[in-house]
């Protein structure tokens, strides 16, 4: 059998003594599903680029063992984003004392996954057992907290949740683990804002894995700003079931870590379902952001779509892979897929795989892909018209990503998310 | 509209789905069953070859047997066993014919069936004005004959058979082959390196344009026999050449293997126009038999504003497995991909392009229609790079899919890495089924359900039909209908 990478050998000698101190090390339950995930992770190993879905991520900076930096420990950060409901994770681990959750709609629970587990309350992880990714496996092993978002029948958020992972130092065990589940009842509706950061300096793992349950005609709006540590790793992996008339909106924004991957599949399991996965990503310096999608039409008459825009600068190294799969006698769904990217630097890269797999006749799928740089002919209308070349460009940039911007319905997500944008855009 | 209705007469016209399958008893030579270092030896020894190439196939044979054979490709079939296969067989003859009139009269028999003219004088009789064009015929593991090579030399063209060309220009062969697709390149081009038997060369010398079309055309006939035959293409500076490809082989139970290797050379302002209709059996309505079609082809342009376009109809094999690749090395040079590839019934299909561009100012094309009925899996498979170096290189990529019946499926892979900033990729693909409007207008008029259909597809394929040569495009035409028959009702 050959070797596992060097990580993946530190976690295995780890686990006897980690799981001890591990939320829900009382019950039987927890601790079987635990094994289990050790044993599917001893199994599989990190994936190597040899392994089709990571060919164009080299997770081996990773493997080798993440070094502890030394850097100071830094405070909390005020969260720019205002909301009455708040519920904050310091070094994996849910802080009441900086949270604020406010009063919460009736119907609707927020609570920390660690909790749960301690109750013994396994039974949110049952689709967890065959699940054959290796980072899923990893953070079934070890998973420590996260959040747990249940919404009855109807119930209705109005404002949204904004919930704060924040890494404030870089030793710790080096990996935050994170598990969160949301389980939204029919007809109900919830926004909902995470927040993933770290101070640049520290180095660490988050391997966050979120599980998304909607019945029938929910809507969730699910946002997501990742700025971790410009030394951190940060792969997330999201699934989520949408079910007849459901609705789940995904907008992923990424301008952090050294290298990071956001993994989303969505299983379509109604009509009248749609499924909308946006994100744009602004990397510079040496980072590699990865976002991947698995859309799977599983039953006819439903939609998907996807937008897809990332801005690289100096070696950043950007990925997007998207698959669309349609399943025999999945008929009369409509799937459509667009991705681009913005090469600034001419040692930036791109790499694309969109996807199709279709396998019923009556359906309208189409994908499309673009990279290069900014229109010259555009830049020269612009200067042409007496604007300066700095603003031509940074016009023209705007307007690559309002495209992708207005894909948010949240108005308050959409300015806080552009208000980012314009930030990274004035250090290009 | 003419050559619509042509296309729908054809369809009419046709009774039996693959006409090419009959069987020609022809005396043949084989080499022993199964493959061994003295199987290589022996095929080598029968072409009488240089000590040099026979280490070279024997160096590919020894890298052959460390290889696994790759899985990634979306097409399922048993397990092909390497040691129940005929590597060698060609046609029996007493002499090597000194011209046309002393080969075989049933051989010539075959290729009439075939509608290829072997006879120069009948070839293409009455057409006035257009290209004559000459043929090199590749019957199992040998070329049997070769047409015009008077005409062509006295141009300094060389069209000759392979092993011909290891024997009479051995420094072209010797300085070419493996240059563009070397044995270590993948599982069966380094089998082909090893056991290659057959196949056609060219060498069009610096400024000629070749004064009529190359053709080559592979017949499969003795059975449980695979066929590898190697192409070797080399334009010299500022020269031209159009070359057309066409196989078939007979209706059968067995599954037979055919593993080519095309290699194109084009240098420095040069151009190669590549065009292939495939039609090997593709096996009967229930997938048995049908011919294993896997194939490495790949160009380098090696020259400034060198051009390579390949052009392929893919109606036929039970399992495509190819990917026409273009290395554009030479700056401003420029790669072109049209593929049309029909799959029916149980066909599997896993086809596309590379386009590796490494010099500035190159640019490429894909266009790739890809038409799924039955129980088809058609898949189109494609990569683009643009190297650090490929300032302002430019990518168009164009695919659809069309989807006939509920059971087949319809697939795309695009691959894309881009590390120049100037560089341009756009690539869009499609996924869609005729639509009922469409086909509801075509019976409005009085043509049947097939007819509209034929009709609506060859529509759809219009853009690459095109691209290819006369001769060609009549008989593409007509076998989009043909191959699409039974598809609906």
């Amino acid at each position: 059998m050959k070797n596992l990478t060097p990580l993946a050998q530190t976690y295995l000698d780890r686990f006897d003594a980690a799981r001890r101190s591990l939320p829900g090390h009382a019950s039987p339950a927890v601790t079987a599903l635990r094994e289990s995930g050790l044993a599917r992770f001893k199994a599989l190993d990190f994936p190597g680029r040899k392994v089709e879905e990571w060919r164009f991520t080299n997770l081996s900076p990773l493997t080798k063992g993440i070094e502890a930096m030394e850097a100071p420990a830094t405070s909390l950060p005020v969260a720019e984003f205002k909301t009455p409901h708040v519920m904050t994770f310091i070094n994996g681990r849910f802080s009441h004392a900086n949270s604020a959750l406010g009063e919460l709609p009736k119907g609707l629970t927020l609570t920390s996954f660690a909790s749960e587990l301690d109750a013994g309350n396994s039974t949110l992880l049952e689709s967890d057992a065959e699940d054959s990714r290796a980072v899923v496996a990893l953070n079934t092993a070890f998973m420590e907290d996260g959040f747990v978002l249940t919404a009855a029948e109807n119930t209705t958020l109005d404002t949204s949740i904004l919930i704060r992972f924040v890494s404030l130092d870089g030793t710790a065990d080096n990996a935050r683990h994170m598990r969160n589940i949301i389980r939204l009842g029919k007809n109900a509706t919830v926004t909902l804002l995470e927040e993933h950061a770290g101070a640049d300096g520290h180095a660490y793992f988050a391997n966050p894995v979120t599980d998304i349950a909607l019945e029938e005609g929910a809507r969730l709006n699910h946002y997501k700003f990742q700025a971790e540590s410009n030394t951190a790793f940060h792969l997330a992996t999201t699934d989520c079931e949408v079910p007849a008339g459901a609705h789940y909106e995904n907008f992923s924004l990424s301008t952090g870590a050294r290298l990071s991957r956001n993994e989303i599949t969505t299983r379509i399991t109604g009509d009248k379902a749609l499924s909308s996965l946006n994100g744009a990503y602004l990397i510079r310096g040496h980072q590699h952001c990865d976002t991947t999608t698995i859309t799977r039409h599983l039953v006819p008459e439903n939609e998907s779509k996807q937008v897809y825009k990332g801005i690289l600068d100096d070696d950043a190294q950007g990925v997007f892979q998207g698959k669309i799969q349609i399943v025999p006698d999945a008929q009369k769904v409509s799937g459509d897929q667009l991705s681009r990217a913005l090469l600034l630097s001419d040692r930036a890269s791109v790499a694309v795989k969109p996807e199709l797999e279709i396998h019923a006749d009556d359906v309208k799928c189409s994908h499309g892909a673009s990279s290069g740089e900014l229109d010259e002919d555009a830049l020269f209308y612009l200067q042409s018209r007496g604007i300066d070349g700095k603003t031509a460009r940074k016009m023209l940039i705007d307007a690559f990503l309002a495209d992708v911007l207005d894909e948010i319905t949240d108005e308050a997500v959409r300015s806080f998310f552009a208000a980012i944008t314009a930030r990274w855009m004035e250090e290009v | 509209m003419a050559i619509a209705r042509e296309t729908v007469e054809q369809v009419n016209s046709v009774s039996d789905k693959y006409k090419y399958g009959f069987f020609s008893d022809i005396e043949s030579d084989t080499a022993p069953i199964g493959l061994s270092e003295d199987i290589v030896r022996f095929i080598s020894a029968k072409k009488e070859e240089p000590s040099w190439l026979l280490e070279w196939r024997l160096k590919a044979y020894r890298h052959w047997l460390t290889m696994i054979e790759p899985e990634w490709a979306n097409v399922h079939y048993p397990k092909i066993d390497f040691q129940d296969i005929y590597y060698y067989s060609a046609p029996k003859q007493k002499d090597k014919p000194k011209s046309l009139d002393e080969v075989d009269p049933e051989l010539l028999e075959v290729y009439k069936k075939l509608g290829i003219p072997l006879k120069e004088q009948e070839v293409l009789a009455g057409v006035e004005g257009a290209h004559n064009v000459a043929v090199d015929a590749v019957f199992d593991s040998v070329s049997v004959a070769t047409t015009f090579r008077e005409r062509l030399e006295k141009e300094g063209v060389i069209f000759c058979p392979i092993s011909e060309a290891v024997r009479d220009h051995p420094e072209l062969v010797q300085k070419f082959m493996g240059s563009v697709v070397p044995y270590t390149d993948n599982y069966y081009a380094a089998l082909n390196s090893a056991v290659f038997t057959d196949g056609s060369f060219c060498y069009i010398p610096k400024g000629v344009r070749c004064p009529m079309e190359l053709s080559t055309y592979f017949r499969i006939n003795a059975a449980q026999t695979g066929q590898f035959e190697r192409t070797l293409i080399i334009a010299e500076e500022e020269s031209y050449v159009s070359y057309l490809e066409g196989c078939t082989a007979p209706m059968r139970d067995e599954n037979q293997l055919h593993a080519a290797v095309v290699e194109l050379i084009i240098m420095k302002d040069a151009e190669i126009k590549y065009s292939t209709v495939q039609n090997w059996y593709p096996g009967d309505e229930n997938g048995v038999g049908g011919i294993y079609n896997f194939v490495t082809k790949r160009a380098a342009c090696r020259g400034d504003n060198a051009k390579v376009s390949w052009t392929q109809v893919e109606t036929g094999s039970a399992i495509t497995w190819k990917y026409p690749s273009c290395i554009l090395q030479g700056d401003n040079s420029v790669g072109e991909f049209y593929s049309i590839a029909i799959a029916n019934n149980m066909q599997q299909a896993d086809t596309g392009t590379k386009m590796i561009h490494l010099g500035k100012n190159t640019s490429s094309t894909i266009i790739s229609k890809g038409i799924s009925a039955g129980k088809a899996q058609n898949t189109y498979r494609g990569l683009v790079r643009m190297g650090r170096k490929a300032a302002n290189a430019r990518n168009h990529t164009v695919c659809d899919s069309l989807l006939i019946g509920d059971k087949c499926g319809a697939h795309t892979v695009p691959y894309i890495e881009n590390q120049s900033r100037t560089a341009t990729v756009e690539h869009e693909a499609t996924t869609s089924k005729v639509s009922e409007e469409q086909l509801f207008y075509c019976q409005q008029r009085g043509l049947s359900e097939e007819e509209s259909m034929a009709l609506i597809v060859n529509g759809f394929c219009k853009e690459v039909l095109q691209k290819l040569p006369m001769e060609f495009a009549v008989e593409a035409q007509k076998l989009v209908g043909i191959s699409l028959e039974g598809s609906v009702g």
